[in-house]
């Protein structure tokens, strides 16, 4: 049979299945949504968490703040100890003003809460940038003990501790979506297993005659199949829309924030796909090999 | 065209559906196969088509070992083998046409290969004038016809037939033998599975008696009972 015959034959039989099944494959199709959604969920938070580690890796400073009766002749010592240093990139000082205006400049939004602090209440600080920022160890216990720190600072850590949080967060999520592609497969399993039985008789007629088992399995398997990339459409579809709906009006209001966009939901894509052909056809293979002698 | 050596069946429940049973049919036969309910008929016909296997012995297909064929190659055996079942197994929602042209579409056959055969398999058969109608608007004995027709479209080396008239009253019944008749003097093997005497004894061909699993007798020119 020429390949078009073939495939017009494979799509009829497929479609027809579908309708057949109605809300069976409609329970099939939206768990597999819903589990590919939450798969490309977790992959954006993951995108995101990246996003901002690229973005504070190159900025990530070590704070030294200064006591407010520091001397002169200390801030230069301390100056010229933190630019000697091997592990020290670059060390700017941030004076009490200069820290009021950043400030300033980032509870914009909040002006009662910059009302209540003046210049005189934030602390000056040396602002270091490391040349490899995991070696802040090294250089916090040099500075240990020296006159005129208040404080040390590593914003790394302060990162770190959020990102621990996300992780947590897209290891639940990927675990739920692990077990709503098990109850997806579970419910692509039963339409094509509730086909199978529908056609039991014309199944029957195929084999005597000697159809191939290919041939008599194939509208299943192409059935199943098409009910996974049908969820897998319709995820990306849903995080695309999120994507318009919720993160694109945040661009631009939270300026010093890296933000997913269109090019991460992109890469989501061959993803779910992939998810859902190869779920879709796994558990319609399984199902075949229970329900269906050939 | 068959051969069976020594072929034994036994089931799981150790129930001896065929012993030790051989026999030759050659090319363009028409056999009977006789005896009571359980008498291992059927078992011999779903053999014939490897849907069981035989517990011992060997069967030959087309001059093949059957039981060396590999399971992706049993299709290509049932293309040989046309086969008429007592309750017609058509399809009710395809028309008579749609019901002969499926045995071919579903082993691969051209648009304009169907749309050649599947008229001259029904015009065999005398449906010419029904090739739009639903199976279930025909009487049985022009359903028992459309299947005909399905298991000869694909012009099989040979027919298989388990109970064709069993259903069916006797002036229906002679007419789906004169058919039978006829798709073997095309040189179709014919084997067919029958209690009917009637149709047995006013054929007068070769017929094989089982008993309970064995072959009691094997007689050209036959009739249905014993002392004939």
């Amino acid at each position: 049979m020429d390949m078009a015959r073939r495939a017009d034959y494979y799509f009829k039989e497929t479609f027809q299945g579908l309708k057949r099944n109605g809300l069976v494959a409609f329970a099939a199709v939206s768990t597999s949504f819903i589990a590919l959604f939450l798969v490309g969920g977790a992959r954006l938070v993951g995108s995101e968490v990246n996003l901002l580690i690229q973005r504070t890796e190159a900025n990530v400073e070590v704070s030294v703040f200064l006591q407010d009766t520091i001397s002169p002749t200390q801030q230069t010592n301390l100056q010229d100890m933190l630019t000697n240093m091997p592990q020290v990139a670059s060390v700017h000082y941030e004076s009490k003003e200069e820290a009021y205006a950043r400030f300033k400049q980032i509870f914009a939004n909040q002006l009662s809460l910059v009302a209540n602090v003046s210049p005189d209440s934030l602390p000056a600080s040396f602002r270091v940038k490391l040349k490899d920022p995991s070696q802040f160890a090294v250089v916090a216990v040099q500075l240990q003990g020296q006159p005129g720190i208040d404080n040390i600072v590593d914003q790394r850590a302060v990162l770190n501790k959020l990102f621990a949080v996300t992780k947590v967060f897209r290891v639940g999520v990927f675990a739920v979506a692990i077990i709503m592609l098990v109850s997806a497969a579970a419910l692509i399993g039963n339409t094509v297993r509730l086909a199978v039985f529908n056609r039991r008789k014309e199944i029957g007629i195929m084999r005597l005659v000697g159809a191939t088992s290919w041939h008599i399995r194939m509208p299943f398997l192409i059935e199943g199949i098409m009910e996974g990339l049908l969820g897998a459409g319709a995820a990306i579809l849903g995080l695309f829309i999120m994507k318009v709906s919720f993160i694109d009006p945040l661009r631009g209001k939270v300026g010093f924030l890296p933000l997913v966009g269109t090019q991460q939901v992109l890469s989501t894509v061959p993803w779910l796909l992939g998810a859902g052909v190869v779920v879709a056809g796994v558990a319609s293979w399984l199902a075949m090999r229970r329900f269906l002698e050939v | 065209m068959i051969r069976l050596d020594n072929v034994t069946k036994i089931y799981k429940d150790s129930v001896k559906a065929l012993v030790e049973v051989s026999l030759e049919i050659g090319k363009g036969e028409f056999v009977f196969i006789v005896g009571p309910s359980g008498s291992g008929k059927s078992t011999m016909i779903r053999m014939l088509l490897k849907e069981e296997e035989p517990t011992k012995g060997e069967i030959f297909v087309a001059g093949k070992n059957i039981g060396r064929l590999s399971p992706w190659k049993v299709p290509y055996l049932r293309r040989n083998i046309g086969t008429v079942f007592q309750d017609f197994k058509l399809l009710s929602e395809k028309t008579v046409f749609q019901n002969v042209a499926f045995a071919l579409e579903v082993i691969g056959k051209q648009k304009n290969d169907i749309a050649l055969r599947v008229p001259e398999a029904l015009e065999l058969v005398g449906l010419k004038d029904k090739v739009s109608n639903y199976p279930d608007e025909l009487s049985g004995g022009e359903q028992q016809r459309v299947s005909i027709a399905r298991a000869f479209v694909n012009r099989p080396l040979i027919l298989l037939a388990d109970e064709p008239t069993g259903n069916l009253d006797p002036a229906t019944s002679v007419d789906i033998m004169k058919l039978l008749d006829r798709i073997n003097r095309t040189g179709t093997t014919v084997i067919m599975a029958t209690h009917d005497n009637a149709i047995v004894d006013a054929m007068r061909r070769r017929v094989i008696e089982l008993d309970s699993g064995h072959l009691v007798r094997d007689q050209a020119r036959g009739v249905y009972g014993y002392g004939a």
